[in-house]
């Protein structure tokens, strides 16, 4: 196995048991990620994107397959693991500052130690004066940053995002992805983000991986190279609209052939 | 505030115009007194009931009886909804059971628990706290059931322990579910309570209604009916106030993703 490599997925298959005839979600799927690398999955709904991350997050069990983390195969949950979901999923009954110390309580640590950490990651994500708050008073945007606020506190090795802006509209969309991108090389952290939006994942990524339709499986990896920080005026910019056109390319070639 | 003053002084009006009309109506149709008292009768009785006294033991008793049963069947009921709601091998033992009983009408029990426990408080204590067990332990079931599915993956996901989902997440997560149950087995206390002192009792509101039935004095009837309108009232008030105050966030706005 290669040195430096924080996730490593081989030969992974996925099969749900449901009532009516099993359902083949992810099939011979290999995906790798380096430390401090940004990847990104992206692929059309239903191709299984949910489950690759449920089974690397230690939630679901793999049927087939090897997933490991720092070289230790995944067995479970792992303290090294943070995770941003879809919705904020936040505890509606605890504040905010509550709701980011929950991975510090869950495993069992210090959380008066973790206060002021805390209080730092809420500045980060732009929440310095809404640790008292409780979720419902904050907008989408602001809940999906208590979310990331919430995958940081134990500092996590890997971070992995499930469409975290999704539910989002379009202009805190982009701040959000901006301000991910500021986070990621302030802390230099492994990321496996999930998206179905390509210009978000050329956007942010180092290396865009595309899922077929389902049962998925990655196709094709992309390299980005466009230079960092990237700023608002690289969305306009020839190279990432190139980017984006390769990407939709291979992704309707996938779609077709499996229509 | 306008709001406020309406909302007390309308009822106040129409409950004025109720008993006028009741007061005038028994002259109107020459209504005998121990078909229906007059409002004036009614407050004597409240009178001697509660200014001299004479109610005052009977009200303690029932309170009291109530009271200790209500807690009883409720904390017992809570507990058992949780064991069962966390673990299908109880579940397993005792739902049918549990479910059988249910479907019981629990005043028929009265008599047995007469015989049971004895013609003192313990058994309106028993009858009440049988009555209020049923629908709080079905709504604690329920709640902690329903509980999201994508907050227990997510405390998951950060290595919680079990102990942790169940008091950080589930419990809270049924709070509305149990005040539902706990405002329902307000009025099934009181209910236990007067069926016990009907069927057996030397006390209590119940006793009082029954005992004017000896003597056909529905003055003292209503006001002991009305005894029992006020305990059933401050006792769901006071559960919808703590319903407010404790699970706060169920009223306020919903939980969805808004733009910002
Ligand atoms: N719990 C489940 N039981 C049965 N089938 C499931 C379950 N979760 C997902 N699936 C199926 O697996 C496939 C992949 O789902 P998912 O991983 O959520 O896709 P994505 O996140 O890419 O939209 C879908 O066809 C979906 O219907
Ligand atoms: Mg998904």
């Amino acid at each position: 196995m290669t040195q430096g490599r924080v996730l490593e997925v081989a030969g992974l298959a996925v099969v749900y048991q449901s009532n009516r005839e099993p359902q083949r979600a992810v099939e011979n799927c290999d995906i790798s990620v380096g430390a401090g690398e940004f990847v990104s999955i992206i692929g059309p709904s239903g191709c299984g994107k949910s489950t690759l991350l449920s089974v690397v997050a230690g939630l679901l069990e793999a049927t087939r397959g090897r997933v490991s983390i720092l070289g230790s195969e995944v067995r479970g949950p792992r303290p090294e693991v943070g995770m941003v979901f879809q919705r904020p999923t936040l505890l509606p009954w605890m504040n905010v500052i509550e709701n980011v110390l929950i991975p510090v309580r869950a495993l069992g640590r210090n959380v008066e130690a973790h206060r002021q950490q805390a209080q730092d990651l809420l500045k980060l994500v732009g929440l310095g004066t809404h640790a008292r708050h409780y979720p419902h008073e904050l907008s989408g945007g602001m809940q999906q940053r208590v979310g990331l606020a919430r995958a940081l506190i134990h500092d996590p090795g890997l971070l992995l995002m499930d469409e975290p802006f999704a539910a989002l509209d379009a202009m805190t969309r982009e701040r959000m992805s901006l301000e991910l991108q500021d986070i990621w090389m302030a802390r230099r952290k492994t990321v496996l983000f999930i998206t179905h939006s390509i210009p978000e994942a050329v956007f942010l990524s180092d290396r865009i991986a595309v899922m077929t339709p389902s049962p998925g499986r990655i196709e094709r990896e992309i390299a980005i190279d466009l230079p960092r920080p990237r700023r608002v005026e690289t969305l306009a910019s020839p190279a990432f609209a190139a980017l984006c056109g390769e990407i939709r390319e291979t992704f309707n070639a996938l779609a077709g052939e499996h229509a | 505030m306008k709001d406020r003053v309406t909302s007390f002084i309308f009822p106040a009006l129409s409950l004025l115009g109720l008993v006028a009309l009741w007061h005038f109506s028994i002259d109107l149709f020459a209504i005998p007194d121990y078909l229906l008292p007059r409002p004036s009768a009614v407050i004597s009785h409240l009178k001697t009931g509660y200014i001299d006294g004479v109610f005052w033991p009977h009200f303690a008793f029932t309170l009291q009886s109530t009271i200790t049963g209500y807690l009883l069947g409720c904390v017992s009921a809570i507990l058992v909804g949780a064991v069962l709601a966390e673990s299908r091998t109880f579940e397993k033992c005792f739902y049918p059971f549990i479910i059988a009983l249910q479907s019981m009408p629990k005043v028929a029990l009265a008599p047995l628990i007469i015989v049971w426990f004895g013609y003192g408080a313990a058994s309106k204590v028993v009858m009440v706290a049988l009555m209020c067990f049923f629908p709080l332990f079905v709504n604690t079931v329920v709640g902690i059931r329903q509980t999201d599915r994508q907050l227990v993956s997510m405390m998951q996901s950060f290595s919680a322990p079990a102990s942790l989902v169940f008091f950080r997440v589930k419990l809270y997560a049924a709070a509305g579910h149990i005040f539902a149950g706990l405002q329902i087995s307000i009025v099934l206390a009181l209910i236990g309570a007067v069926v016990a002192e009907f069927v057996a009792s030397s006390k209590g509101i119940g006793w009082l209604i029954q005992s004017s039935l000896a003597n056909f004095n529905t003055a003292q009837m209503f006001a002991a009916l009305l005894s029992l309108v006020a305990i059933g009232l401050v006792g769901t008030q006071t559960i919808q106030f703590l319903h407010r105050r404790v699970v706060f966030w169920e009223q306020a706005a919903p939980m969805t993703a808004l733009p910002e």
